[in-house]
């Protein structure tokens, strides 16, 4: 009688476990979705960006903005002679789209060691609570190609 | 004898409701577990509808920037063709035309920089569902485009609102 007794906890337990491990397994579904959602939507940010009008006057766009801004001795565009004027303008982008969407997220531009007085050392870097530790989907380098070598942009959305 | 044989019946009724009961929590976790599983699918399908719907605008022939019937560049949008749309995206005929792609459905398009004063949302189709229980939205970056008058593109966001 304590065998069956026995037998029927063990039976009991093996379901338990078979669907614990089942359930867990089939939480991969939403989290890979999610971090598909992400990349696209990182990926769809800088491709926007990099496109849209930088408001200097002219058609200048921000990859143009960026260009400049390497050398800005050199350029005939007002606002690339300024060195936070790219951090300015995109700020006020993403406080209206990332920022609302809820998402924590880090651009970085680098410029390439050959640029002659790039901002900010080289790196220009827009950070919303995006931590080390933290995970990240992040959109492919963005180059933008220049006499000194390519610009990199790189977007990544943390969670 | 007697009450020995009544114990051991007494051990068989509590192991038979130790068993029933144990059963009874397997089943409810099971219902639990499908529960949020079956939830968690309807809201990936209806996230994976609101970008379906934001690709299927990506490639409308009405909307996209073009050049010698070529498009521009992917996700860029004509700014007057969305104008266009706005302005009769209110018409029963607009609605049933656009029914098969769109479905129950919200798409909207916001400019956000260079930030306009008076900004309103052009709506390229509206088609509320009457008793909807959720509305799941996706937003996507795209480039306003006016390669007709100065061959600027703005950064705007298309919103895609699905009804279920």
């Amino acid at each position: 009688m304590e065998i069956m007794g026995l037998a029927v906890i063990v039976i009991l337990l093996a379901v338990g476990m078979f669907f614990v491990t089942k359930f867990s397994l089939g939480t991969q579904q939403p989290i890979q979705a999610a971090s598909s959602q992400m990349k696209q939507t990182a990926t769809g940010f800088v491709n926007t960006l990099l496109s849209t009008d930088a408001g200097c006057g002219g058609t200048a766009t921000f990859s143009k903005l960026l260009e400049e801004m390497a050398a800005p001795e050199y350029t005939i565009l007002e606002c690339a002679k300024d060195p936070g004027a790219f951090e300015t303008k995109v700020s006020s982008i993403l406080a209206k789209t990332l920022n609302i969407w809820g998402y924590k997220y880090k651009l970085t531009v680098y410029y390439p060691s050959n640029a002659p007085s790039p901002p900010n050392n080289g790196v220009i870097e827009i950070n919303n609570e995006c931590a080390e530790d933290m995970d990240e989907e992040a959109a492919p380098p963005f180059p933008i190609p220049t006499d000194y070598g390519d610009i990199r942009v790189i977007m990544k959305i943390c969670y | 004898m007697k009450k020995k044989s009544q114990i051991q019946m007494g051990e068989n009724v509590i192991i038979i409701f130790i068993f029933f009961i144990l059963l009874i929590f397997a089943v409810v976790f099971f219902m639990k577990i499908q529960g949020a599983k079956t939830k968690q699918k309807i809201d990936i399908d209806v996230t994976g509808r609101g970008l379906q719907i934001a690709q299927k605008v990506a490639f409308l022939p009405e909307v996209q920037c073009t050049k010698d019937n070529a498009e521009i560049f992917s996700g860029c949008y004509d700014e007057y063709s969305i104008r266009a749309l706005d302005a009769i995206s209110g018409t029963k005929e607009h609605k049933e035309y656009y029914y098969e792609v769109f479905g129950f459905s919200t798409v909207s398009v916001k400019k956000i920089f260079p930030a306009e004063e008076n900004q309103k949302n052009l709506v390229l189709y509206n088609n509320t569902k009457g008793n909807y229980t959720s509305i799941i939205v996706s937003n996507v970056p795209i480039s306003l485009c006016n390669f007709l008058v100065d061959k600027k593109c703005s950064f705007g966001v298309l919103k895609v609102e699905v009804y279920t």
